[in-house]
């Protein structure tokens, strides 16, 4: 009861701390008075957590999907508690988990990090549940399910979905490698130097990068670690059985940091640039290049850019010293958990949704409105969706190596943001062995044991 | 009525709704963060608090982190109170003066605190623009003092002051209204009688103002402290990650994070905790500086 007061007591605060930031967030079909009349009425109640809310395209699907599966199962009641703003949203769940009110559907972006939460019972283990129905269990890529297998942590089980791709290539603009004299899309790093040494010659800056949101250099630093240490090393390193200091994640961080020092790939002062201005760079053609991942394809088709047929992208090159990683590609899994404290029957009535969302139909449906690559078999891009479109999911369809971003194979929660801050000091300044050191010091003390 | 008021029952029935409102959100939340703090929690319902001792305080204490960001809200609020309160009261001076368009005036410079910080900083953000299309360097690109431009917000020599000057901007209106409030209170006669006997400009505003207006200085200058040693909001969205090298971190930015992000709530209550005791501390030393000079009574 004491845990319960000061959280939301906290919760409230932190509220009231942040009215002011969180302007853009909005919520479903959040309904105090529908729960209390559903417990009421006898109706089983289920609430759905999704970061999908407001007006977007795939909100509307997810209001009219839960609506459809609501009046064909009359007997549940499904409250929509999506929020899109990330903080409100994570602040959200972490107050209900911790009041014991953990949502019935909910997303968060973890792996490794799901494992306190699956050894405590917050997770429902869905093992037993896709052993039982064959059919829905193959209907998701092969391979897809054993991203959310915690054993290597510790915890046997599955306990996520994988609902949705998000799969990191280079965006470039067509128009200004040809005025750059660039014929072909590099497929190596080397390759990649010459382009942006022709970009740099033709006056045209190469990379748009929103350095400000520490995000966009992580996930150009964890491309180069893909191709340089593959998935088993991001792995390796997740668990500790490698280190940052080691010379091959040191040697990863330097070309990082080279592509501003040694090739100047970025403008002057992207450090302090926010992702919104990378975007409309990028969208205005300011900027040949954007290191980015599928969602953006949509963000893009929904600007009034005028130059969107001249966007294409292709996957990170690799090193040609690193062959073997050279089909390793970074794949951001983002995936559905389920609540462990259930009753059976709030169990049985959570699954059933959770299945009528990942039907065929149902994925489909979603892909249609907001092109968004799905980790399911059969699901094909509508005909009428953009070429680029088209070209992500025949490219997702090739990927037979895949691997997330490094700190979600990593249990310390600070991971994220000390490497990530630490990479922007190091674009700044900072040597790339101080920042080896300070990321490692930092997972020593607050890795859990 | 003389009768209502004299009655206990009433004046408890009365003080009731607001003494609940304030235990609840007020009160019990600050005595169950400091017992909090003595615990570790991961923040899932089912595990049970772990009493820890000292252990959350001394790990903080031994966290270059936090010791940098103690430094930099004490900073933050010295500079802040240097900044804020003298030209809130050099504005309402000002206006007070201004024969004409005063309410104009009062209007404007009030205007940045009733607008939201999210809004104040997105403003603050364009003037800040680390390329040749900020603002500020343009305005210095102009002023043929190219050299001068910066990455404002970036630059750890840079940042923590850009912050501030953003606080100032908001604030220096509230400071202004407060300065006006207390000067409609002094008596002409009193002015008037200093005027005969020499106090002119500076000298009128420093030997009968400020007298006058002390306890009106001494409850901005806590204002100014309680506000800037919880500040969150500002640096959250003008430095999301704290800065360069942690050159804008802040004690509650931090305990967001750890309680938040990173599920540690027992850390992230024992540097509320902190945030609690050095509020109350340095808010009584300063007062108990500033009652070293009375106040003046008319």
């Amino acid at each position: 009861m004491k845990k319960r007061i000061i959280s939301v007591l906290l919760a409230g605060v932190m509220v009231c701390s942040m009215a002011g930031c969180s302007g853009s967030s909005g919520s479903g079909s959040d309904s105090g008075e529908s729960s209390d009349s559903s417990e009421s009425s006898g109706k089983v109640k289920i609430t759905f957590m999704s970061r999908d809310s407001g007006d977007t395209p795939i909100a509307k699907v997810y209001e009219d999907q839960i609506a459809r599966f609501m009046e064909e199962n009359p007997d549940i009641e499904v409250q929509n508690d999506s929020i899109y703003e990330e903080a409100a949203y994570n602040n959200k769940l972490k107050v209900a988990i911790s009041t014991g009110e953990t949502p019935n559907i909910f997303y968060y972006p973890a792996i490794a990090g799901l494992k306190e939460w699956a050894e405590s019972g917050v997770l429902l283990d869905l093992t037993d549940a896709l052993e039982a129905d064959p059919e829905w269990r193959d209907s998701f890529l092969d391979g897809a399910l054993d991203t959310y297998r915690l054993d290597d942590y510790g915890v046997e089980g599955i306990y996520a979905l994988p609902n949705e791709l998000n799969v990191d290539a280079i965006f470039y603009n067509k128009a200004l490698f040809e005025q750059a004299g660039i014929t072909e899309t590099p497929e190596t790093m080397d390759e990649l130097y010459d382009a942006i040494d022709k970009l740099n010659a033709a006056g045209i800056t190469p990379f748009g990068v929103g350095g400000k949101d520490t995000w966009v250099m992580g996930h150009i630093f964890n491309n180069i670690l893909a191709k340089r240490i593959g998935g088993d090393g991001i792995r390796a390193l997740g668990t500790g059985e490698k280190s940052w200091t080691d010379s091959d994640v040191l040697e990863c961080l330097q070309i990082t940091k080279d592509l501003k020092d040694e090739k100047n790939a970025f403008m002057e002062g992207f450090e302090g640039i926010d992702v919104n201005t990378q975007m409309s760079q990028f969208l205005s053609g300011e900027v040949a290049m954007i290191s980015h991942s599928s969602p953006i394809i949509p963000e893009m088709f929904a600007s009034d850019s005028q130059i969107l047929d001249d966007i294409s992208f292709f996957p990170f090159p690799y090193f040609t010293d690193k062959e073997e990683y050279k089909d390793t590609r970074v794949v951001y899994t983002s995936g559905w958990m389920l609540s462990g404290t259930m009753s059976e029957e709030e169990e049985e009535a959570t699954l059933k949704l959770v299945k009528y969302m990942t039907t065929p139909e149902a994925i489909q449906e979603r892909m249609d409105a907001a092109m968004r690559v799905a980790p399911y078999k059969n699901i094909t891009a509508p005909e009428d969706a953009p070429q680029i479109f088209k070209d992500m999911v025949a490219y997702t369809d090739t990927i037979t190596d895949s691997i997330g971003e490094y700190f979600d194979y990593d249990t310390c929660s600070t991971l994220v943001d000390v490497s990530r801050n630490g990479i922007l000091n190091m674009m700044l300044g900072t040597s790339a062995e101080d920042t080896a050191a300070a990321i490692q010091a930092d997972i020593d003390a607050n890795r859990p044991q | 009525m003389e009768k209502i008021r004299r009655n206990k029952k009433y004046i408890c029935i009365f003080l009731f709704p607001a003494l609940a409102v304030y235990l609840c959100f007020e009160v019990i939340p600050v005595i169950m963060s400091i017992y909090f703090s003595f615990h570790e929690w991961p923040g899932i319902q089912s595990v049970p608090l772990e009493f820890v001792g000292l252990d959350n305080f001394v790990n903080l204490f031994q966290n270059p982190v936090f010791l940098k960001s103690l430094q930099n809200v004490l900073i933050y609020a010295a500079i802040s109170v240097v900044l804020q309160v003298p030209i809130g009261f050099a504005l309402g001076f000002l206006v007070h003066k201004f024969m004409h368009f005063k309410r104009f005036f009062k209007a404007s410079f009030f205007i940045p605190m009733i607008l939201s910080v999210s809004a104040v900083s997105l403003l603050w953000n364009f003037i800040y623009f680390p390329t040749d299309k900020g603002i500020l360097n343009t305005i210095l690109i102009h002023l043929g003092l190219e050299n001068m431009t910066q990455q404002w917000l970036v630059n750890p020599d840079t940042a923590l002051i850009a912050l501030i000057a953003v606080s100032t901007w908001t604030s220096v209106g509230y400071y202004m209204i407060i300065c006006l409030a207390g000067l409609t209170a002094v008596p002409e006669s009193i002015i008037e009688a200093g005027e005969i006997d020499g106090a002119t400009g500076l000298k009128k505003i420093g030997y009968l103002y400020i007298p006058m207006l002390w306890d009106s200085v001494k409850m901005s200058v806590i204002m100014v402290i309680t506000g800037v040693l919880k500040i969150f909001d500002t640096v959250y969205i003008l430095t999301p990650s704290g800065g360069t090298d942690n050159s804008t971190i802040v004690p509650a930015l931090l305990m967001y994070n750890e309680a938040y992000r990173y599920g540690h709530y027992g850390t992230g209550s024992a540097i509320a905790t902190v945030i609690f005791v050095l509020s109350a501390v340095v808010s009584v030393a300063s007062l108990k500086l500033m009652n070293r000079r009375e106040s003046v009574e008319y």
